[in-house]
Parts: C-alpha cells; sequence; structure tokens
C-alpha cells in the first residue's frame, strides 16, 4: 500500500501534492466550523444543568403528587386510551388501502418497461415522498382546522403520512423480488394481472404484512401524541390535565400508556418475527 | 462457421416447430443468437448443447417469446407466431417451460405451484380469488401424481429438496397439457446423481405422453443418454446437429472449442 502510494506521488508529483493539500484545508475548515457551531448552540439553547437542579426543587409538588397516581379516572383513561388504538388502526388501514395499490406503479422492475411506465413511476414516487415529508403533527393540526376537534382529524393525518412511508417499503419490497417466479408466470400463459397477482404478490406478502403491522405499532405511539394538537384519544385528555395542574391524573395517564405502548410494541415484534421466519 | 440447418431425423413428418433464421441481439449490442434454423417433429426430444453464453438460454426463449426475436420466425404446430401479448399467451398455453432454477413460488403450496400451469384457462372472475375450477383441480393434481408428489401437495414449494422441486416445476409444465416442453438446463443446480434421476423421469414422461421437447444441457452425457438428436450451438449459431452415436470427440471440439477433453 504505501509502497504504491508513495510511486504514484513520485509519478504524479504535481497532480497528487496540491490536491492532497487542498482536501486538508478544506478538512479543517469543516472541523473547525462543527466545533465553533457546537459552542454557539450551548449558549443559544441556554445549556445549564444547574437550573436543571434548581428547577427540581421547585418540582417537589409536582412530584408528590406524580407518585400518587388517581385510579379513579381509569375507566375514562381506558376508554380513550382504546380510541387511540382504534384511529392508529383505521389510519393504518387507510394508509393499507390507498399504498397497496399504489406501490405496484412505484416499484422500478415492473414500470420502467415502458414510457408511459416512467412517467407514472416517477409521479406515484413524488407523491410519496411528498406525503412521507409531511409531520403527521403538521397535517394534524391542518385537519383539526378543517374537520373540528376529535379523532377523525387524527386518522386523517396518520393516514396520509402512512401512505408515504408504506409506498415507499411496500414498493422497495417488490423491486427486491426473485424475477424467476415471474417469468414462470409469463411462460404459463399468465396475462399482465395474473402475473403480478401470482408471481409478485406471493412473494411479497409476508414482508407488506410485517411492514403493516409496523406502522400500526409506529401509528400507536404518533396517535398519543397527535392528541396533544386536538385529534383525539388520550393524548387530548393528558393535554388538558397538563394544562389544569392534575398532576395525580396525569400520571395515571403516563403509566397507562407506558403499559399500553409496551406491549402492543412486543405483541408487534413477536408478530414480525414470526412472519420473518416463514 | 457453417450455419446448418437443423431438420428433424424422419424426413416428411409435419414439423411441430419450425424455427427459420433466429436471431436476437440484446440493447447492448450482444449478438445473442445470429441466425438459428431447426424442425422438431412430435414426439421427438432433442438437446442442446454449447458453451455458457453460445446463445441456448435465449434461443429457448426467443421460442415463447420471453424474449422478443430481432429477427426470424418461429412456426408452431403450422401456424406462424405473432409477438402481440394475445398470440403469445395461446402460444405459451401450448409450450411449456422448465427453469434451472425451478422458478416455484417458494411461500405457497406444492399444489398452488401446478396449479399455475392451469392460468392461462382460469376464467376471468376466479383470477383475483386465487381459485380454480375442479376441473383444473383435478388435472393439477393429476399431473402432481404423474411426477410422485401427491404426498407433499400441501407443503410449502420452499420446504422441498432441490430435486423434488424441479419436479414440481415439470408438473406445473404438464399441467398446462401442453404440445412442447422447453427446459432450460433442467438438472444444472442438482447434484449428478439426482440429475440423472429427475432427467430420466422427466424423458420417460414425455416419451408416454408422446410431447416433444427441446432441452438445454450442461452435461454431454446426459444429452448423449437421453436424446434423440443433439444440436451444437457456438456463438449464437446452430454448428452442428445430428444423432448421439455421431458425438465424436472431433465433433464436441467443434462445438466446444479445441481446450475440450473429453
Amino acid at each position: 500500500m504505501t509502497v504504491e502510494k508513495a510511486s504514484g506521488m513520485a509519478l504524479h508529483p504535481r497532480v497528487e501534492r496540491p490536491y492532497a493539500r487542498t482536501a486538508n484545508l478544506i478538512k479543517w475548515f469543516v472541523g473547525l466550523s462543527l466545533v465553533a457551531y457546537t459552542a454557539l448552540a450551548v449558549v443559544h439553547t441556554e445549556f445549564n444543568p444547574l437550573k436543571l437542579l434548581a428547577g427540581a426543587a421547585s418540582a417537589k409538588e409536582i412530584l408528590s403528587e406524580i407518585v400518587r397516581p388517581d385510579w379513579s379516572i381509569l375507566p375514562l383513561l381506558l376508554k380513550l386510551m382504546n380510541e387511540t388504538v382504534e384511529m392508529a388502526l383505521i389510519g393504518t388501514l387507510l394508509a393499507i388501502l390507498i399504498s397497496f395499490p399504489l406501490s405496484f406503479l412505484a416499484a422500478k422492475n415492473l414500470m420502467l418497461g415502458t414510457v408511459a411506465g416512467r412517467v407514472v413511476y416517477a409521479m406515484v414516487r413524488l407523491i410519496f415522498n411528498v406525503l412521507r415529508a409531511f409531520e403527521p403533527m403538521l397535517l394534524a393540526l391542518l385537519f383539526v382546522l378543517m374537520v373540528g376537534i376529535g379523532p377523525f382529524p387524527g386518522v386523517l393525518a396518520l393516514g396520509l403520512h402512512s401512505v408515504g412511508m408504506l409506498g415507499k417499503l411496500f414498493s422497495e419490497s417488490i423491486e427486491a423480488i426473485d424475477p424467476g417466479p415471474v417469468e414462470a408466470i409469463q411462460a404459463c400463459g399468465g396475462n399482465r394481472f395474473q402475473v403480478i397477482w401470482y408471481g409478485v404478490l406471493p412473494q411479497v406478502a409476508p414482508t407488506f404484512l410485517a411492514f403493516s403491522i409496523y406502522r400500526w405499532d409506529i401509528n400507536i405511539r404518533m396517535s398519543i401524541i397527535l392528541g396533544i394538537v386536538g385529534a383525539g384519544g388520550i393524548g387530548y385528555c393528558l393535554l388538558q390535565y397538563l394544562n389544569l395542574l392534575q398532576y395525580s391524573k396525569v400520571s395515571t395517564a403516563f403509566i397507562l400508556i407506558l403499559i399500553v405502548v409496551t406491549a402492543l410494541d412486543s405483541a408487534s415484534a413477536w408478530l414480525r418475527t414470526r412472519l420473518g421466519q416463514r | 462457421m457453417p450455419n446448418l440447418v437443423c431438420q428433424p431425423k424422419i424426413r416428411g413428418m409435419p414439423g411441430l416447430l419450425v424455427v427459420d433464421n433466429l436471431a436476437h441481439t440484446y440493447p447492448d449490442g450482444t449478438k445473442a443468437l445470429r441466425g438459428v434454423s431447426l424442425t422438431l417433429t412430435r414426439g421427438e426430444i432433442v438437446s442442446v448443447i454449447g458453451l455458457s453464453g453460445a446463445g441456448k438460454s435465449t434461443l429457448l426463449r426467443c421460442i415463447n417469446g420471453l424474449v422478443h426475436p430481432t429477427g426470424g420466425s418461429v412456426e408452431f404446430d403450422g401456424q406462424a407466431v405473432g409477438w402481440d401479448a394475445g398470440s403469445l399467451r395461446y402460444l405459451r398455453r401450448k409450450i411449456a417451460m422448465i427453469f434451472q432454477h425451478f422458478n416455484l413460488i417458494g411461500n405457497l403450496s406444492v399444489l398452488s405451484n401446478v396449479l399455475m400451469g392451469r392460468l392461462s384457462y382460469q376464467s376471468c372472475w376466479m383470477q383475483p380469488l386465487y381459485s380454480f375450477s375442479k376441473r383444473d383441480r383435478e388435472i393439477a393434481v393429476t399431473a402432481l401424481d404423474r411426477v410422485g408428489l401427491l404426498n407433499e401437495w400441501d407443503k410449502r414449494a420452499s420446504e422441498l429438496s432441490g430435486g423434488q422441486q424441479q419436479r414440481v416445476g415439470v408438473a406445473r409444465a404438464l399441467a398446462q397439457e401442453p404440445r412442447l416442453l422447453l427446459a432450460d438446463e433442467p438438472v444444472s443446480s442438482l447434484d449428478p446423481l439426482t440429475a440423472d434421476t429427475v432427467l430420466g423421469h422427466f424423458v420417460k414422461i414425455v416419451r408416454q405422453e408422446g410431447l416433444a421437447a427441446l432441452i438445454n444441457l450442461h452435461a454431454v452425457e446426459l444429452a448423449r443418454k437421453y436424446s434423440d438428436r443433439i444440436l451444437g450451438v457456438r456463438e449464437g449459431r446452430c454448428v452442428w446437429q445430428g444423432p448421439p452415436d455421431d458425438l465424436t470427440t472431433p465433433v464436441l471440439k467443434r462445438i466446444y472449442g479445441e481446450e475440450y477433453d473429453g
């Protein structure tokens, strides 16, 4: 290595040395800029551990209430938690319904054959990218303004954002299929629909299912947060308790969220492993 | 290199498949086929031998339109083959194909894989439902029984051994009720012993059913053992054809190049 490098330098002294010098300068410049920016950020964010210690003292009252959760509101919270899970379910199903057919139109291996195919491919890809770029929180704010406070705007926000992600994951798994069975279905005299339905679909079905469960899992956690902007579920209630300084009720909500999210998380992980092992 | 027109052994018999001056140039300019002509009669088993990249695979794929020929013509059962989707589907119903890597759908059951051979007969409204008529299912079961795998019908295809998977591939082809079978290196991914068994079984079925087969083979020994006629393909051209007994070392050198030592 070193010998090669040295001889290379000797052969092209004029080309290699100035280039190496510029590269070094750039490295130093980027490095120093990063350090300077980090220092500025510490100042701007008013990062100060002492402030946290001082705050902890005044939070004593809050803490004393938080360690005494109010179990009387549990039935109400369970109902709201259920609403949150349902929001995530309907949002995810909506996303699956839209992204499933679209994902075939966004798969390179199926679409790049013809000019029309290329145009459709580019358009669907663009739709997926745009939808993914909109945070569910922003979408929820927008939909709350459009259809009013409640779980429905949350469903729409989760659904639309998930179309972007599921569409991308679905179409990528279509691109990763084995072309062999597709060729076999063609050779059996299958039409275009049969080639997709019998050659492609069985290969991607387990992956599609795993991604959908994973997305539902993410959407449950996300729909809790969405409640905070007025899009229904347990999050909306949590915000109200916080505003009314009812910390023992906040505590109950926290515990419930923790238990439900952890349980569903492990359930979805278990299901996905089962699908992967098939 | 002379380009032979490969005639069938039995003269005067009508050709089931007549391939005339078939050529294919890939979009990158590679000339895979430079004009191959051959005729296959009913009940004939013909092997195609030659180096990897000589054009054997392209030849088979041009016959059933998986690859569109850039020159020449194919005539099947007395009718010229058109390259539009409709005629191709009709053609592929009658010409079944078997692949080197079996090309089964691993997630589906063995029987479902055999039923794929009935796709071109499946009625329109049944297509989205993965549902087949009673007749189609009976044909698939018979085909599976023919290759001796009826007991494994509900296993997932990917759970079977290589030899068993290729037998499912054969059953899928038989379920089409074809006139001609194209086999592209059908036993190249199997161990030598299994390869001989599977190919022997395949050839036996083809003979019993009175079908014709065009088989690409890597192993010269298998080609000698199982075919009525052998074609030698080199650099996209048919350079030799004759009965297995005439396949001598000088001939093999012509097909495989001077380096051949058999």
